[in-house]
């Protein structure tokens, strides 16, 4: 009996350590085919029919062509969330794409797992916007964007052509407040939110715009401000109060977020412009268009802008040297621009054209004429990383009105500081 | 005592190396993670002792969520019972009409809960929603369905317990069928029928098939994640999240892995704790124990 127990422990063992070893393999998971040849994963958040997963298939395609010792495999998303926690699963593991979408994340989450590329000879081109994003202190660019996300509030131009408003009169927020009003009498949700995952998109936008330039200074160093986080809970809470926000707003996403901007049932949204993009598709004739974020405090507007579509390579990739070689390829004008008309937004490069695109004419008046201050994404400068979903429910809970403003600033007061230690201790 | 084969004992092997590699492994990890504040991906992890346990003891959403779980579980579990037991005394008799109205319920166990809960989704939600067109039928306005939190909840136990209620029923039909016709027809000699039947011959018999439908749905509905994923994941706020959606939201989301492991570890506690407790409350009570 005891010789029984004895294989089956030896079994156990030995196939333990040949999956765990499995797991925990470093370096990239490109397999490696004959003598000279790489084979490339390029994971990504895009779609499977997506315009963006067209255009990068079609550019990887033709770099195969050029580089017949490299082969691509592009991995397509199943939604940010499912492919941000697939991300984590495989940096855990030491198992990282030999690319990756950073969406944001290149320098505060993934910086410490990539290869740094500011001396890549396409990295002098990078977008100025795209700066205090992208590069880190120390001067490190993490990755290659091919688009600029540049953010306001969004709207359907003809629900408001037809209540008689001029979306470029929206300077302030007493004047958002009047053309909502004006909206709701006409039976239209004037703000559209998806409230199961969309609500600290609308936050992000707001929050800059609450603070002054000495609290941004403390919360950047570690320091929660709550009197003036509380400014953006109260403004959302008194559009829920007024009833400006939709009804169905716990049970609407960015699907419907999409689906009621292209059928005129909402006025404005916020969020990200791929909204625009699930709006254009539905409803291709409805016009659509956005304007800069008024501040709280005083008259000034801003529009937000960050990293959104961008790759970054593995440092521990087997395969670097190929990987940075399909990157420079993907940095090439035509590639660039390809990219960025998929997304309908402007280049990450400055050597890239410009294309036409759904939200083109307001990026023309507010980006090009009237140079609008950028600010980046909230949270990506700063609230520690991790803060996004905390940030949602802050948001939630008090447009559910299970939450006073005070209490959930405190509740998010609590996560900043528990998350802030959190990362301080791993650095 | 005669001893068992070597080789007999060798068959043992390949699903003890299963569970070594896909349970006991990775819960001796979570278990190792919740004394950590590790963020899910870095490569440090730092050793913070049991202040995630102690964290878990006074953070409310934790305490609510909790309370949200044994609403699933117990919730789930009774409207199973009650529509397995029901649906399979009425669909015992084998004819032809029975077994494709068995083959229908038992159906939606066999979709993925993903599916069936975008499927209600499509049901419940605000525009275009099947039961709101039902609603606008009667002139009556839309109802947000999914935002009041005790609605959702209810909806989120419905659901569970109408896509299962299939294998409670199946598990009522074996136990059924596996009650001798002797008994029925010595009862029916002595002038016992219906209601009286049921309550000394088929409820005291079908205690084995009860003890093992209970604790599978109980155990299920511990777990549910699925379905408050995709009908309110976990909305509004916190207010329907199960512990297993939100070990998921604070391990990926929230970037919080030790603080995840260490709900894991007490989820873990708890089914284990509420399972015992069941299964010997129903040994004790078997009628059929000595």
């Amino acid at each position: 009996m005891k010789k029984v127990w004895l294989i089956s422990a030896a079994a156990i063992v030995a196939s333990s350590t040949l999956a765990l070893g499995g797991c925990s393999s470093g370096g990239s998971g490109g397999a490696s085919g004959g003598s000279g040849h790489a084979t490339i994963e390029v994971e990504t958040d895009m779609g499977s029919g997506t315009p963006e997963l067209k255009a990068l298939t079609s550019i990887a395609k033709e770099f195969e062509s050029t580089h017949k010792n490299i082969t691509l495999k592009l991995v397509p998303g199943t939604g940010e969330t499912n492919y941000e926690a697939a991300i984590k699963v495989r940096l855990a593991a030491h198992n990282p794409p030999d690319i990756w979408m950073t969406h944001g994340w290149s320098v505060l989450r993934y910086g410490q797992f990539l290869a740094p590329l500011q001396d890549e000879s396409w990295a002098k081109n990078l977008n100025p916007a795209l700066k205090p994003a992208m590069v880190d202190e120390k001067g490190n660019l993490f990755a290659l964007p091919t688009d600029i996300d540049v953010s306001g509030i969004m709207y359907n131009a003809d629900v408001l052509k037809e209540a008689g408003i001029d979306p470029a009169s929206i300077t302030s927020w007493s004047a958002f407040d009047a053309a909502c009003a004006k909206l709701k009498a006409e039976g239209i949700s004037p703000l559209y939110v998806g409230g199961k995952s969309m609500a600290a998109a609308v936050a992000d936008r707001l929050l800059p715009g609450g603070f002054s330039d000495s609290a941004l200074k403390k919360m950047k160093s570690g320091t929660f401000v709550a009197k003036d986080f509380a400014k953006t809970l109260k403004l959302i809470a008194n559009w829920k109060q007024a009833g400006y926000l939709n009804p169905d707003y716990s049970s609407a996403n960015q699907t419907t977020m999409g689906d009621a901007l292209a059928r005129g049932q909402a006025a404005f949204e916020m969020g990200p412009t791929s909204i625009v993009n699930t709006a254009h598709s539905t409803n291709p004739k409805a016009q659509f268009g956005f304007i800069p974020i008024p501040s709280i405090d005083d008259n000034d507007t801003f529009l937000v802008a960050g990293e959104r579509t961008a790759f970054g390579a593995s440092k521990t990739g087997k395969h670097l040297a190929q990987a940075k070689e399909f990157l420079t390829f993907l940095a090439q004008p035509a590639n660039e621009t390809a990219m960025s008309a998929a997304t309908a937004s402007a280049p990450g490069l400055t050597n890239a054209k410009e294309t036409k695109g759904i939200l083109s004419s307001s990026f023309a008046t507010y980006v090009t004429e009237k140079s609008t201050p950028s600010v980046p994404y909230f949270d990506r400068v700063y609230l520690p990383d991790g803060a996004w979903v905390p940030l949602g429910n802050a948001i939630d809970s008090v447009i559910t009105g299970q939450s006073s403003v005070d209490a959930a600033t405190q509740m998010m007061q609590q996560t900043y500081e528990s998350l802030s230690a959190q990362a301080k201790a791993n650095s | 005592m005669r001893s068992v084969p070597l080789r007999a004992n060798l068959l043992y092997v390949p699903a003890l190396i299963i569970f070594a590699i896909f349970i006991a492994y990775p819960l001796i990890r979570g278990f190792g993670i919740s004394f950590t504040s590790w963020d899910g991906f870095s490569p440090q992890k730092h050793f913070i002792g049991v202040d995630n346990y102690l964290r878990l003891f006074t953070d409310s959403t934790f305490g609510h969520v909790v309370l949200n779980t044994f609403i699933y579980g117990v919730g789930s579990t009774v409207l199973q019972q009650v529509f397995g037991l029901g649906l399979a005394l009425i669909l015992r008799k084998p004819t032809r009409r029975s077994g494709i109205l068995r083959a229908i319920i038992y159906l939606p166990a066999l979709v993925s809960p993903v599916i069936m809960g975008t499927m209600y989704y499509l049901l419940f939600q605000y525009n275009d929603g099947a039961l709101n067109d039902l609603v606008g039928l009667f002139g009556a306005d839309k109802v947000a369905w999914l935002n009041n939190a005790t609605v959702a909840i209810i909806i989120i136990v419905l659901v569970n317990s109408l896509q299962f209620m299939g294998i409670s029923m199946v598990i009522y039909l074996a136990g059924l069928h596996s009650i001798p016709a002797m008994y029925y027809e010595a009862s029916t000699l002595d002038g016992a029928a219906g209601w009286k039947q049921f309550l000394h011959i088929t409820a005291p018999l079908l205690w084995p098939a009860f003890t093992a439908s209970v604790v599978l749905n109980l155990i299920n509905g511990l777990k549910l994640f699925d379905v408050i994923t995709v009908l309110t994941a976990g909305g509004p706020g916190y207010s329907t999240n199960s512990v297993s959606t939100l070990i998921s939201i604070t391990y990926f989301d929230s970037q919080n892995a030790g603080y995840a492991a260490s709900m894991g570890v007490v989820l873990f506690a708890i089914i284990v704790v509420f399972a015992l407790i069941v299964n010997s409350s129903f040994s004790r009570l078997n009628p059929e124990a000595d």
